[in-house]
């Protein structure tokens, strides 16, 4: 909440110090509580090249490591954005570079998740894919349809929604006496 | 209590607690995350920082790995190191599955748990009413004769005999000039 304050107040600085006399003054007592105070959106409103560029200067630090990509991907999936091939391209080196294969794929899966409707992701997906080829081909990363991921594979059942009792020998799970590591 | 405040003052400062305890109901000695990683390598924040593995849609990358590290992966991640050109399609997909317990389309399936729900719902339905008709048959009196047609008919006759209801009820609807429902 104060800090929303304190940009607002900035701003009318910024603008005249005349008039910010007033707005300090009438800032100071809030009576309404801010939605979602501490999840600002100010980068929501950031230009479309100012967004990316924030991005790709964090996936192209020289330093970064596989927790910190892990950080800015989840940071970028957090967006109602479908990534730009170019912060795609970014990220796919990040992801090269703290060597994490299955990350790369996961991550392409999550662009898929980001097109959103089925019809969206039937048009924006593969113009992505088609846009991030080469870097894919030099890197020797395989799409999740490469490897065969557009179709499930394997079929996970939830044990605490349904469980047969011969499922146990089935997946390979025996059924021990406690807990063990 | 009181007199050893008053006896010791600087203590008596101490025991007075004027704000709450800035982790109160979070105590580290619940915490199991390192338990149930239990030797998997912790590689982000997941979605809440805690050392657990969760597939979700919002927070796309786990905190730790599916799986610990063992002989099948460990060759494979030194392999991993060098160009991934090198990696065959079954190594890549090991790799995937050693992070990863479900790809996005195993998410999105259909897991068809709504064939037994639906069953069991139908089960519980089905089971009531059979209960509710053996009650009727078997543990209830017998409707009272007011509920039969002929009783219904003798009370409208009544009220037209003695014209009651002129203005909401049986009377209203019917013609005594013709003798006839208007």
């Amino acid at each position: 909440m104060s800090s929303v304050a304190l940009r607002s107040l900035a701003r009318g600085l910024a603008k005249t110090p005349a008039a910010a006399s007033a707005l300090a003054q009438n800032r100071a007592i809030s009576t309404t509580t801010p939605v979602a105070a501490g999840h600002d959106d100010v980068m929501e409103k950031w230009p479309a090249e100012k967004f990316d560029k924030h991005f790709i200067d964090y996936f192209n630090r020289p330093e970064i490591d596989g927790w910190e990509v892990r950080k800015a991907l989840t940071e970028l999936h957090d967006f109602d954005v479908v990534p730009d091939p170019k912060v795609v391209e970014a990220a796919l080196r990040a992801i090269r570079r703290v060597n994490d294969f299955s990350l790369a794929v996961r991550f392409l899966e999550a662009i898929k998740i980001k097109c959103g409707p089925p019809k969206a992701r039937e048009i924006v997906y593969p113009w992505i894919i088609k846009e991030v080829r080469p870097l894919l081909d030099e890197l020797g990363i395989s799409t999740p349809e490469e490897l065969g991921y557009d179709k499930p594979e394997l079929y996970i059942p939830n044990p605490e929604w349904y469980w047969e009792h011969k499922w146990y020998k089935t997946y390979g799970m025996d059924k021990l006496p406690n807990f063990q590591i | 209590m009181l007199s050893r405040q008053l006896a010791l003052p600087r203590l008596a400062v101490r025991s007075i607690q004027t704000s709450a305890a800035a982790n109160s109901g979070h105590h580290i000695e619940h915490w199991w995350g390192p338990e149930k990683a239990a030797g998997r390598e912790l590689v982000g924040f997941g979605s809440n920082g805690d050392n657990t593995y969760q597939d979700r849609i919002d927070y796309w990358y786990p905190a730790i790995r599916f799986r610990k590290e063992d002989d099948v992966s460990r060759p494979l991640r030194e392999k991993e190191k060098g160009d991934w050109k090198n990696l065959s399609l079954e190594d890549k997909k090991i790799l995937y599955r050693y992070s990863f317990r479900q790809t996005l389309s195993e998410f999105e399936a259909p897991r068809g748990y709504w064939k037994p729900i639906t069953a069991g719902v139908m089960a519980i339905i089905s089971l009531a009413t059979f209960y509710a008709i053996f009650l009727h048959v078997y543990v209830y009196p017998p409707l009272p004769p007011t509920f039969q047609n002929e009783y219904k008919e003798a009370v409208i006759d009544k009220m037209l005999t003695l014209e009651k209801g002129q203005f909401l009820g049986p009377a209203a609807h019917f013609d005594y000039e013709k003798k006839q429902w208007k």
